[in-house]
Parts: C-alpha cells; structure tokens; sequence
C-alpha cells in the first residue's frame, strides 16, 4: 500500500475490527509513512481511554491466582474452558430492569463481580441470594497519578432496584456526607502524597538497576569487541556518532533513558565525550502532532536554553548549547513548529544530570 | 548519575516501576514484574472485558489468557508500535471479539455516558480517581451525537466491524464510516481541550 490509507482503515486498524489482509496492508504502509503512524497513533490514544469511562471493576485475585497457576503448569497449555454458568433468576431480572432503563447494567456487573468474588471459586450455579456487605476494605489496588488533583465526587445514590443493588447503602444524611467526603479528599491527598515519594524512590532504584545493566552489557560489547579485535582484521575506526560513542563509553558518560508521550515511546542518550561537544541522541523519537514539533531545552537554574528540534526521524542527534554540568536539566515540550526562544507548554520529560 | 522525573503525559496508571521496564524484566522471567503489571492493569482489564461481553466467567478468563499471553510473549513486545498498556487491551479486545463471534448474536454496547459508578466502599481511593479520570471521558462522550457515539462503542466494545454496525443500526455503509471518522475527530478534540484544562 503506496497511498495514504483512507481514515476508515486507520481507525478500523486502530480497533482492530479490521481484515487480516487489510490489517497486513496498512501495517507495511504505518511502517514507512511518519504521518500516517503518528494519525494512528493519536487514533490509539483516544480509543485507549475508553476504558476509563466505565465503571471500575477491582482486579480479582482469583484470576491473578489461576494465572501463576498456569504458570506453574508443565506445559503451556492454555485453562480448561469451564462450562458457561446459566444466569440466575435475579440476574436476568437486574439485567432486564437495566436495559428497560438504559442504566445501572455496570452497576449489576460490578455488583454480580462482587457476589462472584465473595463466593468460593467456580461454583456450578450463580447464587442468586446477594452477598453481605464487606465490613473491611479490600485489598488497595496500586494507586495512581493523577494529572490534576483529583475531585471527590460524593456518592451518588445507586439505582433502588433490590435486584440490582442489593446491598446499597441507605441514603445519607447531606451534611454528613458531605463531612465523609471531605475526610476520604484529605486522606486520599496524604496517601498520594507518601505513595508518590515512595514511587520516585522505587523508580530511581530500578532506574539504576536498568543502567547497571546497560553498563554491563556495554563493557561485555566491548571486551568482546577487543578480544576479537587482535586477531582479525581491524574494523575501520567509527566516526561521527558512532566515535563519540565508543569515546564517551570509555569515560563512562552516556545515559540511557526512555519513556512515553501519551501512547509513543521515546528514547534518548546523552553522551558527554571526553573531547567534543556534549549531545542528546534521540534513537526513538515521538511522532510530532500535527503542526507541532518537539523541542529540546536546557534549563540551568532560571534560565531556560534551546538545544533545537526532534526532526521526524529514526534518529536525531542534537549538540547541546553548552557542556552539561550537574543539576542541569534537559527536557522537551510540545511546540509549534519555527519557535524555539522559550517553550511555551509544560515539559513532557526532564532528565537531571547528577555529579 | 541520571535522575528521571516522570513524563507529565505518563500512563496515569503508571506509579512506580514503568511499564517498559516491567516488560523487560517480564522478558527475563521475573514473576514479580507479572505481579505488578497485573496490579496495575488488571482492574482496568477485567473492567474492559465485562463490559465487552456481559458475564463474569468470559471476562476472567478472557483476562487471565491476556496476561498469561504478555508473560509468554514479553521478550517479542516491540516498544516502537504500542505501550504495554495498549498491547494488553488489545489483547483482552481480540479474546473478547473472539468470544463474542462464538456466541449467537452480537454483543452489546451500552452507552459510555450512562454507564453508572459505582457506590465508594471500603477504601475509596481507586473509586476517586477512576470518577475523576472517567469524568473527562463521559463529558466527552455525552457532547457527541448519539449516533456517532452509537457506532463507536459498537465498534470499540462491541468489537463490530463497519459492515456489521450498518447493518444492526440499518444506515448505509457510507453514513457508518461519516459518523465513526467524525466521532473520533470530535472526541479527540474533547479530550486534547480536556488535557490542556488539566496542565497546570
């Protein structure tokens, strides 16, 4: 496929509804075609979201049991398809009375989770009686980031059918509710707070972990590369990249780091070589949105300093302005495209170069 | 010595270890990394997986041969063509649509917007920020027309291809594919407008 593919491929390609042949097709064209990859990714990342629209259902813990399970097993030979348990009498009830009033059908499911999860595993027959309210929270699944603080919404009142919601709670007096909100708003603040401080301290450990083993994997490289050097024929000396390479691993002054803009890995090295300019090497580059660019910065201190732009392509290599000194940050923002004086939206991503 | 702050555009589901790095311990047979990236995913998995078939019983299992499938297939995840995020939900989508293809008519998709949260109980943290994140989404959604909104559920979660949404809402192949490419521009532009609101 030479042409662009019509926008109803992509998104199709983008669901996954589409053909095997057309999938094949429009897989060889995304793979030469910048544009049509960044229009299918942006397609990804709205369709990733929806998701997010539906009511949470908690992670099982039977399910994560049968997975190790199957782990565990001789061969990989995939669980026994149980037979298919019959609904209930109450269940087609709550699943009629939600379709009646094109509401609550997520509320039942979550529900019916919960009822199946508090029975014991697999059982032959839904049971149709509801499950007692739990008395102790659950499990606190991983918490997340939020891009904004996040809003307490206080509970609204499920849906009074008996069948769908057997174990709601009766109605709250409003002033107590709202007292209840405002208690679960700041403990959830306290509790994001401690949890991000202990993440950041996880990350920076793996982090380091992950560039030990680059390191590692590096000086094998190139004890490899000595041991045969001697008796073959010498390759010729790099040049360019590829010498400030090899230099600046001698030094030990190249990090590796990556990371993800929405659904679009990016990778960069900065090398700092012995002799030369100091430079960032992005070998992943995000795809630039439409009529916006990437750009990279410096900011040492209060001032701010334009390293240039992430062309489009596999591989961008940028000089930096300056010798990167420790505390200095590089980073880069979405930005129009022939700007470069300051950036004008939040940075996507900082790298601190430590001593 | 590199200190790595976190990309603002992070997978807000992404505390801690990143996604990239579990897959890459997963590659070298560290359990532990499974473990996490079930933590992280499994909830929004199995929530995926209910809604696209309806029943308990095929979501789990259609979750558990996700996740059994990333394990076995880290060391082939190709970073430069999707986040391990999507690659999962894309695994769970295609258990699904082969599920819902085995059974006798077409799977259903209720609309996004009057899918209802539910009641906090126990700890009400994963509630508050599934509300939160949702919010944007459901806004989103209920700003778009209903036949618009229609076909992309009936895509997304319905796993429906373009000639299967013609014929069960009864439109023209044509009007289908207006309204799916018009929808998702639209929504699209919602959710940047939406993003943008967020950045500080």
């Amino acid at each position: 496929m030479n042409e662009h593919p019509e926008f109803e491929l992509l998104d199709a390609y983008a669901m996954g509804t589409l053909g095997e042949a057309d999938s094949s097709q429009v897989r060889a064209h995304l793979s030469s075609c910048q544009g049509c990859r960044a229009e299918a990714g942006e397609l990804r990342s709205v369709l990733d979201v929806l998701p997010h629209g539906l009511p949470e259902v908690r992670a099982s813990a039977r399910v994560r049991e049968r997975i190790f399970a199957q782990l565990d097993g001789p061969a990989p030979v995939p669980a026994p398809r149980r037979a298919r348990r019959p609904a209930s009498v109450a269940a087609l009830a709550a699943l009629a009375a939600a379709l009646v009033f094109a509401v609550g059908l997520d509320l039942w499911l979550a529900a019916a989770l919960r009822r199946a999860q508090s029975q014991p595993a697999a059982p032959a027959v839904a049971v149709a009686s509801p499950a007692p309210r739990r008395t102790s929270p659950p499990a606190a699944p991983r918490p997340a980031v939020p891009v904004s603080p996040p809003r307490l919404i206080a509970g609204t009142p499920a849906p009074t059918s008996a069948a769908v919601a057997p174990s709601a709670p009766p109605p709250a007096d409003p002033g107590l509710r709202q007292r209840v909100a405002e208690l679960e708003s700041s403990l959830t603040r306290e509790r994001l707070r401690a949890q991000r401080d202990g993440a950041r301290d996880r990350e920076r450990i793996e982090l380091l972990q992950g560039q030990l083993a680059d390191a590692d994997a590096s000086v094998v490289a190139l004890e490899r590369s000595r041991a045969t050097s001697g008796n073959q024929t010498p390759e010729p000396a790099p040049s360019g990249v590829d010498a400030e390479l090899v230099a600046a691993l001698s030094s030990g002054r190249v990090y590796s780091v990556d990371g993800v803009v929405g659904s679009e890995p990016w990778h960069l090295t900065i090398v700092q070589p012995p002799a030369g300019k100091d430079a960032v090497i992005y070998t992943r580059t995000p795809g630039a949105p439409d009529g916006d660019t990437y750009r990279t910065w410096v900011v040492r201190g209060a001032m701010t300093f334009d390293a240039g732009e992430l062309r489009p392509a596999a591989q961008t290599e940028l000089e930096m302005p300056m010798p990167l000194q420790t505390g200095d940050q590089v980073a880069f923002s979405r930005e129009p495209v022939g700007t470069g004086n300051k950036p004008t939206s939040p940075f996507l991503m900082k790298v601190t170069i430590g001593p | 010595m590199v200190d790595r702050e976190k990309p603002v555009e992070r997978q807000e589901n992404e505390i801690g270890t990143p996604d990239l790095v579990l897959m890459r311990s997963m590659a070298r047979g560290e359990r532990g990394a499974l473990s996490s990236f079930y933590e992280r995913y499994g909830g929004l998995a199995l929530t995926l997986a209910m809604r696209m078939l309806g029943d308990v019983d095929g979501a789990e299992e259609a979750v558990q041969d996700a996740f059994v499938a990333v394990w076995r297939r880290a060391a082939d995840f190709r970073p430069d063509a999707a986040s391990p995020r999507t690659w999962l939900l894309a695994i769970v989508r295609n258990r699904c649509i082969d599920e819902l293809r085995r059974r006798p008519g077409l799977g259903r998709a209720l609309p996004l917007d009057e899918a209802q949260p539910p009641a906090i109980e126990g700890d009400p943290w994963p509630d508050i920020w599934k509300r939160h994140c949702g919010d944007a989404l459901r806004a989103a959604m209920r700003e778009l027309p209903n036949e618009q909104r229609n076909v992309i559920e009936l895509g997304f979660f319905g796993g429906l291809s373009h000639a299967q949404i013609a014929e069960r809402v009864d439109a023209p192949l044509g009007t289908v594919k207006k309204r799916m490419r018009t929808g998702l521009r639209r929504l699209r532009l919602a959710l940047d407008a939406s993003y943008a609101d967020a950045m500080p």
